[in-house]
Formats: structure tokens, sequence, C-alpha cells
């Protein structure tokens, strides 16, 4: 908050003795000089402003009654006093509360003793005031817009944790569902149909573990705590364990899986895990939307670039649907209009853990003709063997 | 007596089938979709005494499914309960608001057992 002594504009004063001619002089010679104080031994005893002496010397007689006196005689004798450690707000309420013809003087600041400071206009204080008014309207706008930015990004950490609490019970309700299942006939020694639900049983712990999985490392890549690790990678087997996998996952369906990746360097300097996981969670992505046809998973590299590329002619994604595509569980946004099951954090994973590795991913698809996943990561070629030296490091 | 006969509708297949054996073991008899679309049909044909809606379902959620069932005279008078792995109470009120006839959290057996009861007493017990 401003104080008054921050703003004095004049320190301009006279003595109490000085003949109002004199004075007079002054403000002729000064047209900027507004006002005096009249100070003796540093204390304010009056104020002399352009207008009223000028008001009393244009009066009849006023030249002859005026001139030869002291200045204490056209002074105020009674000028507003203020201590220089006043905020603005108040200096300029006092200000306004004196009587209509006082209300425009200058304001005289002093020191905590008493003694003469300067001066202040009421038009300054007037103008620092209302400065300082647009200013806290300006902050609490900012604030509120803080406020709103921090409300949004509560919800939609609120809307995550519901979504994540569903989509870990649903999993976590199957496990003891079969499990009780089991319990029951264990209890009758049917030992055959504890044996036939076992699978079930794995099948939904499975389901358990994945999604427990993909939330940590989720939210291990979202508080920025994961780590690059960079290392020789070899690509093209990479991709065909990602391939298996996702044949796996397409199970008894009509879908090739294939692998497209001629012509890549032997090994290239990335985070081999990471580089998988993307791949895989846009093959299974993949997988597990297409009911028929193919799915191709292809990799280059150029200028520095690997390109992975994960190609399906499944159902595709409509068009209003793309923009929600990497928000966590997207596919869940509105639980009406869910289609798949799987926690839909794969596509999220895929893209964070690309961001981290310096890259980004593409997405292109027509609605009901299948999908094209692209991602562009900066990778290095390992430092090429000189002629004569062993061909690579031993890793 | 005979048995009362329940229909689930569920697109998880795991928890499809261990609901329909617990009810099974319950005494209930148990009719299993797989899928929201034909599950009118199949109420039709089947004349379940309560029907076990999941809310999460392909393309055609229970909540969605169940104005459906209600709007038509050959299923309207069947008793809904919807299911979901949510046990949010907001979405218990909103699942009796749609006019639902009880809302049961997936793995609440013993939820289950109670709205069943209260729908279509019989079982073995």
């Amino acid at each position: 908050m401003d104080r008054v002594g921050a703003l004095i504009a004049a320190r301009a004063r006279v003595r109490p003795d000085e003949p109002v001619r004199q004075v007079a002089e002054r403000f002729f010679r000064d047209p900027a000089l507004e006002a005096l104080a009249v100070v003796t031994g540093e204390r304010p005893v009056g104020l002399v402003t352009r207008r009223r002496l000028l008001l009393r010397l244009a009066r009849g007689f006023g030249q002859e009654l005026y001139a030869r006196k002291p200045v204490t005689r056209v002074a105020v004798s009674d000028p507003l006093l203020v201590d220089e450690a006043l905020p603005v707000a108040e200096a300029l309420s006092l200000a306004l509360a004196r009587p209509a013809d006082a209300v425009y003087d200058e304001v005289i600041v002093v020191d905590a003793p008493g003694r003469y400071l300067g001066l202040l206009p009421v038009r300054e204080l007037a103008l620092r005031q209302g400065l300082a008014l647009a200013r806290s309207q300006a902050e609490r706008e900012a604030a509120q817009a803080r406020t709103a930015d921090l409300e949004a990004l509560e919800r939609v950490r609120a809307q995550f944790l519901a979504h994540t609490a569903h989509e870990l019970r649903s999993p976590a309700n199957a496990v003891v569902g079969v499990a009780e299942l089991i319990r029951r006939h264990a209890e009758r020694g049917a030992w055959h149909q504890v044996a036939e639900r076992l699978p079930l049983l794995l099948r939904a712990a499975g389901g358990l573990r994945a999604t427990v999985n993909n939330v940590l490392v989720l939210s291990r890549l979202e508080a920025g705590r994961a780590e690059v690790e960079l290392g020789p990678v070899e690509l093209r087997p990479l991709l065909e364990d990602v391939a298996e996998l996702a044949r796996l996952l397409c199970g008894e369906k009509p879908v090739a899986v294939v692998v497209e990746a001629d012509g890549l360097p032997a090994s290239i300097l990335t985070d081999g895990q990471k580089v998988r996981q993307i791949a895989l969670n846009l093959a299974s992505n993949a997988a597990k939307f297409t009911e028929a046809g193919r799915v191709t998973i292809g990799a280059d590299v150029e200028a520095g670039v690997l390109r992975l590329r994960v190609d399906d002619t499944g159902i595709g994604i409509r068009e209003e649907d793309l923009a929600r595509l990497f928000l966590p569980f997207g596919q869940l946004e509105d639980a009406r209009d869910r289609r798949h099951e799987g926690s839909g954090l794969g596509l999220v994973i895929a893209r964070s853990m690309a961001q981290l590795l310096g890259g980004r991913v593409e997405v292109e698809s027509r609605h009901h003709h299948g999908s094209t996943f692209t991602v562009h990561l900066p990778i290095q070629l390992p430092a090429p063997a000189r002629p004569g030296q062993e061909a690579s490091p031993p890793p | 007596m005979t048995a009362r006969r329940v229909l689930v509708v569920d697109d998880d297949q795991i928890h499809l089938l261990t609901t329909a054996e617990l009810l099974e073991d319950e005494g209930y008899e148990v009719v299993v979709q797989g899928s929201p679309f034909g599950a009118t049909e199949r109420i039709m044909v089947t004349r379940p005494d309560v029907v076990l809606l999941d809310v999460n379902m392909p393309a055609l959620s229970g909540e969605a499914l169940l104005p459906l069932l209600r709007a038509r005279e050959q299923t309207r008078a069947t008793p809904v309960v919807l299911f979901s792995s949510n046990d949010e109470s907001a979405l218990r009120a909103a699942a009796l608001r749609l006019g639902a006839d009880g809302y049961v959290c997936k793995g609440d057996l013993p939820g289950l057992r109670r709205v069943l009861q209260r729908l279509a007493p019989a079982g073995r017990h």
C-alpha cells in the first residue's frame, strides 16, 4: 500500500514574515508553483495557494491591503497535516472531508516529530488511489483466473480418480467373484470344477495386474518421475516380439499381424523399454479394435528420427472422438458410449512416453476403415566402429 | 416351487459367467446375454422374473436400454436391476430415478442376494 511520504510533489516553503508582494512574485515567476507551505523552525504553520493568494489580491484594494503584510495574513492557518506514513487512501479521505472551499488545497506532509517534508496535491492523491483500486481489481481478477484453473485441474483429477477407482474395481470384483465360485466348488470337493475355473481366476487377476501397472506407470510419468535409460536397441526383434503379443490378443479373430521393418540399422540408441511399451500399447490397441483384416507394425529410421507406425483395418475413430483419444480413460469419458474393455490408459501412456523421449504421436483415422498411429522419436545411432576394431562393444 | 429365472446382461465375460454361476448356485435359473443388443428379444422369449443389467456396455448402456424396455408392452413389467462397478450413491440414486427396481454394485453378493430376494423371492432357500 502506498504511503503519502512517497508521493511528495513539491517542497516549496515560505517564512511567515515574508511580505505578500514577494510571495506573489514567486507565483508569477513560476507558473508551475501551486502552493507554498508557511514554515517556521521546520514546523508548518500555514498554507498559501496560488488560487487563494490571487483571489485576495484581485479583490478591491487587495494590493493596497495585503502587499506589504506578512504572508500569514493570506495563508490558511489550519492546513491539513498528514504523517508521511499515512496510507494514501486515508489521506485522501481526510482531504475530501474538508469543507468545500478547502477540498482542493494541498496537503502538507510531515514526519513523525511533525517537521515539514513537502506538499501533496489532492489530485495526485486521487490519481494514486484510483491506480491502486485498478491494480487490486486486476489482482483480484488474476486470482480468480488462477482459482478457476485450479478448479478445472481439480475436476480433471477427481474425474481421473473416479475412473481409476472404477477401472480397478471391475477386475478386483471379477477376481473376488471367481474366487468365491472356486471356494464353493472346493467346499463340495468338486475338484474338476475348481480346476476348470482356475484359468478364469488367472485371467481376472491378470487383468487387475495390468490395470494396476498402467495406473502406476502413468502416475510416475505424470509426476515427472520417469527416467530415460538410453542403450543400444535392436529394433527388429523388439517389433517381432510385440507382434507376437498382438497375435495373442487377436486370438481367434481373422486378423494378420505383420511387421514391416526392412532396412533398419542393426541397432539404435534409445530407451528400449519405453519404445517397447509404446509399440505394445499401440499394437494391442489395434488388436483390440480390429475384428478382421490386418495389423501392421512398421518402422523406419530417417535423419535421426525413428518412425514407428501401427496401422490397422479396425473400426477406426470418429472425428469427434479423436480429440479425447489421449485423455486418460478417454474411452470411458462417456460410459454410455464405451465400446471395448481395457482401461483406456494405453494411448495416454504411449504418448507420455513418446514425449519423455522427446517425440510425439500422430493419429490418422477413418471411421469404419481403420487407424494409423505414427510415433516420431529422435534417436542416435551407436558410434560406428572404426575398421580394425571390434564390430560393437559388448553389451 | 419352480426356480426363479434371472437374465444377466453384461458384456464383461468374466463377470457374466461368474454372476451366472453364483446365482445358479443360489438356486436361480440363469440366462446370460453377452451384449445389450438382442436383450429385449431375450426378455420376451425367456420371460425372466428379474433382469440384471450392466451399466457400462458397448454402444448401448444399461441406463440407455432401461427406458427402451420400459417403453415396450412386453418388457414393461419385468423388474430391472442395474449394476456396475461403481458404488457411488449418486449412481444408485440416478438408477432409481431412471425407473430401475434396484441398483447393485458388482461384487456385492449380499446386496445382490437382498435385491433378488425382494424382487423374486425364491431360490433354494
